[in-house]
């Protein structure tokens, strides 16, 4: 069974390393392992939410030695998979997924760009397989479905607490009873993290411009100090 | 416990099933004699199924607890009147200005409205201290939620004792500020709005959207449930939150809600909406 290659700073690799560690699926960082090994990769991950940081770009050091057949999977979090292709020198190899913490839980959301080759979107879809988890096709946009719609849900919860409309127990409650939500809002931020989802608001907001994705001040400032949104 | 309740359409029968069965004498009141008729057979609809359910020992002893009035004077005795006439203030206004000349200052008024302000109603009565919003959710037997708004006039001393008849209800109180949507309307626009926008980028159809956000635990998707809901009813709660804020973006609604609408696809009522329902029976 050949490798993955992970590249992403280290918490991100790291919640990524265990759930492929569940899933018997091996890996290997790009930028740690033996040039030589990077041949065997059979799909390139992209852990980072922001295709931007310094590990996403030093895709474009590695990309004459990685397997010339594998798939790079762009994280869709904070970008859509397009934004990734202008640091490859072959393109036509990127896909990407939207997937949200915690990493097993969630359907994958899979994106194709308008240039990528079909035997690369086949090589890449048989081995997200391997995840044992429901892939559904989107469009390439970052957010996806569900990462996006849960942003924003949570984003509006935290502009609630900030306003003091009611407390953050009561805000969860109002919504279990109210709405039959499987879980109070920032209840469900909080397991997800603030800072994925500010990640995804600030990705959309970006690649739309449209002020409708405007993160709270109260969301802004607990995912600076990874503090959870419920009891700090 | 006496509660009286103003308006026997689908909101008023639901409150005074759930009074009822936890042992209130219950006063509904309506002007219009086949409303009541109609409220009649749906609570013995409702206890029927509380019946079954185990809720309550006997559907004849509660029925004798429910009371049917042609007059507001006759909710008199009660210590707790809640209006549920239509959605429109200045009807709204109108039964409190008749109610406050009919009952003594103890007795707590209050409003089912789901999206007119607290304030603004509290505003117009005599007496606004014992004044508060109680918004329950349809249907309401099986809702567990009250949503509890005090106005900024109300005494806040009544609060306590509200929140503990709603959880005799057995209902789940929660107290909230008077804000457009207050809590739970509020906060659940992005499920349709995110929806609606994901449609029309053309990032996936309907059905995947729905299928990916039941997947993450939700028990219906957003079209589903705007079907459900209504696209009218849906559509007019968004205006009205995106005016109450003054127009923040983040509430803005979406040319495809206002198109659907305008077409009369209303959803399931109207056998078509974001899905068919014509085949079904």
């Amino acid at each position: 069974m050949n490798p993955w290659g992970l590249l992403g700073e280290a918490s991100a690799r790291t919640n990524w390393e265990k759930f492929l560690l569940s899933k018997e699926i091996p890996f290997l960082a790009i930028d740690r392992a033996p040039i030589k090994e990077l041949k065997s990769i059979s799909l390139v991950l992209i852990v980072d939410n922001d295709f931007r940081s310094k590990y996403t770009k030093k895709i474009s050091l590695f990309e004459d030695h990685i397997n010339p057949d594998a798939p790079i999977v762009a994280n869709l979090i904070a970008a859509s998979a397009a934004r990734l292709t202008k640091y490859l020198k072959r393109p036509n190899r990127v896909v990407g997924i939207a997937i949200c913490p915690p990493l097993g839980k969630y359907t994958i959301e899979f994106a194709t760009t308008e240039i990528t080759e079909e035997k690369m979107i086949a090589t890449a879809l048989q081995e997200l397989k391997r995840l044992e988890l429901p892939i559904e096709t989107i469009g390439d946009r970052c957010g996806g479905v569900f990462p996006r719609t849960i942003a924003m849900l949570i984003n509006e919860a935290t502009f609630a607490l900030q306003e003091g409309l009611a407390s953050a127990e009561e805000l969860d409650l109002a919504m279990k009873f109210g709405v039959n939500y499987p879980k109070g809002l920032l209840e469900w931020g909080d397991e997800i993290g603030a800072k994925f989802i500010l990640d995804v608001i600030e990705g959309i907001r970006t690649e739309t411009r449209d002020s409708r994705y405007r993160a709270s001040p109260y969301l802004i400032r607990h995912a600076a100090m990874n503090l959870p949104l419920i009891n700090s | 416990m006496l509660t009286g309740i103003i308006g026997a359409g689908t909101m008023g029968v639901g409150i005074a099933t759930v009074a009822a069965q936890s042992g209130d004498t219950v006063f509904v009141y309506d002007t219009v004699d086949t409303q009541l008729k109609k409220a009649i057979q749906q609570l013995r609809n409702n206890f029927t199924k509380a019946y079954e359910k185990g809720k309550i020992e006997s559907i004849e002893q509660a029925l004798l607890r429910c009371n049917f009035v042609t007059q507001l004077s006759q909710l008199d005795g009660c210590d707790l009147i809640i209006e549920a006439v239509p959605e429109v203030l200045e009807i709204k206004i109108e039964t409190f200005e008749k109610i406050e000349k009919l009952i003594p200052e103890s007795t707590i008024l209050a409003t089912n409205t789901s999206s007119l302000s607290i304030n603004q109603l509290a505003n117009a009565l005599k007496n606004p201290k014992r004044f508060f919003g109680l918004h329950f959710f349809n249907p309401v037997p099986l809702m567990k939620l009250v949503e509890v708004i005090p106005s900024l006039k109300s005494d806040l001393s009544f609060l306590p004792s509200m929140i503990e008849r709603m959880k005799q209800w057995n209902k789940v109180p929660v107290h909230t500020k008077d804000s457009p949507g207050f809590i739970v309307n509020r906060l659940a626009r992005p499920y349709y709005g995110e929806a609606l926008h994901i449609l029309s980028e053309k990032i996936a159809d309907i059905p995947t959207i729905d299928r990916i956000m039941k997947s993450a635990g939700f028990k219906m998707g957003p079209f589903e449930l705007m079907d459900l809901i209504g696209l009218d009813v849906n559509f007019a709660a968004t205006q009205s939150i995106y005016k109450g804020f003054f127009y923040d973006p983040r509430f803005r609604p979406h040319p495809i809600q206002e198109n659907m609408v305008n077409a009369g696809l209303l959803g399931r009522k109207t056998k078509k909406g974001f899905y068919n329902y014509e085949e079904e029976k």
